[in-house]
């Protein structure tokens, strides 16, 4: 049987200021854990999802349907659409060696804020001690953080020739938390 | 708050590190062999120097990983940060002296007078 989740804050796309923000709607996302220096792994993981496990830190790469972002040596997220997640699921356990290998759906535990907009780092760095716009310069790179206290997953989508557009993964039961001093924190931006 | 560059990930704010003490301390070979006294040294005493600390840290909400660190204890100067198993390196410290003239090792711990471990 499958859980339906809807989105925690149910809001529309809304512009604070120069920032906007909206909830985007469930995707699938698996935990995948394994070593890297691992080559029947690495291999069986690449036939698998068609896409080479990065090894370069803070990295994100992607096809049309799948992102997988670095979060560790061995650890990394995929990230797929709702509906095609439970059969990626399937294929990777049949793959992988389940002794060697940890495949966890964490797709109902987290839920993703896209921040775009000029002033998005003007309003991230209110709150952060480390440059994330230094950390996030391209559309290829994602940064594991502590944000007002949270653990967070920051995913960059695009260059930085263009406006910014930023995907804030976090755990549901902080999303309301988190938006709430988003929008705080955006009242002052023009100013 | 200050950061840490961790080996791994680059540079994050402290607050997402956790220190796991003194590092390179080795397990004995032959624990049945020790005599109580040396098993509580190796389990229970530790430096407290005044000067280059070498550490262990865990990036616990980033890539979780353990790595090493060179610290300042008199200035908490960031000398060194390196990845598990490598070597410590040899440095050296800026110590400045304090109004009192405290020792360079703590005096309240005994194990500290005995020369370095590696």
């Amino acid at each position: 049987m499958s859980l339906a989740f809807n989105n925690v804050l149910n809001l529309n796309k809304k512009n604070y200021n120069g920032v906007t923000i909206e909830e985007l709607s469930l995707s699938g996302k698996i935990n995948i854990r394994g070593k890297s220096s691992d080559k029947e792994f690495m291999k069986n993981i690449g036939s698998a999802l068609n896409l080479v496990l990065p090894i370069e830190p803070n990295v994100r790469i992607f096809n049309n349907n799948i992102s997988i972002m670095w979060l560790g040596p061995n650890e990394w997220l995929v990230i797929t659409p709702e509906n095609e997640k439970d059969g990626i699921i399937s294929l990777l356990k049949s793959t992988l060696n389940p002794q060697k290998t940890a495949i966890t759906d964490v797709s109902f535990n987290r839920t993703i804020l896209r921040l775009e907009g000029e002033k998005v780092f003007t309003l991230l760095s209110k709150f952060l001690v480390a440059n994330l716009e230094k950390i996030l310069k391209t559309n290829f790179s994602v940064a594991q953080t502590i944000f007002i206290k949270i653990p967070v997953l920051f995913v960059r989508n695009n260059n930085d020739e263009e406006s910014t557009s930023l995907d804030l993964h976090l755990n549901r039961s902080h999303t309301k938390y988190v938006y709430e001093l988003l929008v705080d924190g955006s009242k002052n931006l023009n100013i | 708050m200050f950061l840490i560059n961790c080996p791994y990930c680059g540079e994050r704010e402290q607050a997402e590190f956790s220190c796991g003490g003194e590092a390179h301390i080795a397990r004995p070979k032959n624990p049945p062999e020790l005599s109580d006294d040396q098993w509580a040294e190796y389990l229970f005493l530790r430096k407290n120097e005044k000067g280059v600390h070498y550490e262990r840290w865990n990036h616990e909400y980033g890539c979780r990983q353990w790595f090493n660190l060179a610290r300042n204890t008199a200035t908490d100067e960031i000398l060194k940060v390196y990845k598990m198993g490598e070597a410590p390196p040899k440095l050296k410290a800026n110590i400045p002296a304090t109004p009192s003239g405290e020792p360079s090792i703590g005096s309240g711990n005994l194990s500290t007078s005995k020369k370095d471990r590696f």
